[in-house]
């Protein structure tokens, strides 16, 4: 859904401040830095909701869940990475670094709302034994107009890539398994969101 | 302090996690992992490449030359491969 042409910047910004789920007392940590020469960000910053979990999860639940009972929404992005069944792969095992995944995931969340005027952010990251058709990865990012939703959607997918510490390993249905290497077009792709380059 | 492996970082030390005291002229991560591939044949095939291997202090990204003091959790592991 996107939000009607017709609605001017000073709308959305009252809009989300409206939405006021701002945390206190957070500032300073190299965000506003990234912040600067792109957008002004609106006084209220949404908190991300971040979950890292075995359990599958339910985009269409989980949209209705950020967008229940909102009406400043005008764009709802999403982003679903599924577990491909490649070479006959069995099965994707996630292993992850706890405690620190969160932080990261946060941290890099944190970061999308503060570069994009987002009234909704989310990010469940699975781990654990996913078999082909599985969902690994969801990201949803809601804003006042689509480009915002859009852009901040693929940087929290590009940036989930290469910074949040997840490894996977591929299972055979022969016995076989090795881990999955990093691939030079995800740093590419990470790399273009770095300040002064998007 | 305590160090974490993950990934085949893990496999090749064959343990998941460890407590070490490292001699006080090892102040940074590259010593760290110079000091660590000494222990044992697993330390020292799993540090082979260095060049392959990522590190974090205390739950954030760090750099070879990033240093160790007051650090806590050191943790080793490849570059990262979710999403």
């Amino acid at each position: 859904m996107t939000a009607p042409d017709g609605r001017s910047g000073d709308d959305r910004e009252e809009l989300n401040r409206a939405r006021c789920d701002t945390p206190d007392g957070r500032s300073g940590d190299g965000r506003g830095e990234l912040n600067q020469g792109r957008r002004d960000t609106p006084g209220g910053r949404v908190v991300p909701t971040v979950r890292v979990q075995e359990a599958a999860f339910d985009l269409a639940a989980e949209s209705a869940a950020l967008a229940a009972g909102r009406v400043d929404i005008g764009a709802l992005a999403s982003f679903v990475g599924l577990c491909r069944a490649d070479d006959g792969l069995a099965a994707l095992v996630l292993e992850h670094y706890p405690g620190m995944t969160e932080r990261a995931i946060t941290g890099i969340a944190e970061q999308a709302c503060a570069r994009w005027p987002l009234t909704g952010c989310t990010v469940i990251h699975r781990h654990g034994r996913l078999e082909p058709g599985a969902p690994i990865v969801l990201v949803l990012t809601a804003s006042s107009h689509r480009a915002a939703a859009l852009e901040s959607c693929a940087f929290l997918i590009d940036w989930l890539k290469t910074r949040a510490p997840f490894w996977k390993r591929e299972e055979f249905a022969g016995g076989d398994a090795r881990w999955v290497e990093a691939k030079a077009e995800d740093d590419a792709a990470a790399a273009r969101w770095e300040p002064g380059r998007a | 302090m305590r160090v974490l492996y993950f990934a085949w970082v893990r496999q090749k030390v064959g343990v998941a996690e460890e407590e070490v005291s490292p001699p006080p002229e090892v102040r940074d991560v590259a010593g760290l992992i110079a000091w660590l591939a000494a222990r044992s044949p697993g330390h020292a095939a799993a540090f082979a490449q260095a060049r392959q291997v990522r590190a974090a202090i205390d739950q954030e990204f760090a750099t070879p030359d990033a240093p160790l003091a007051g650090a806590t959790e050191i943790a080793f592991f490849p570059p990262v491969t979710g999403g």
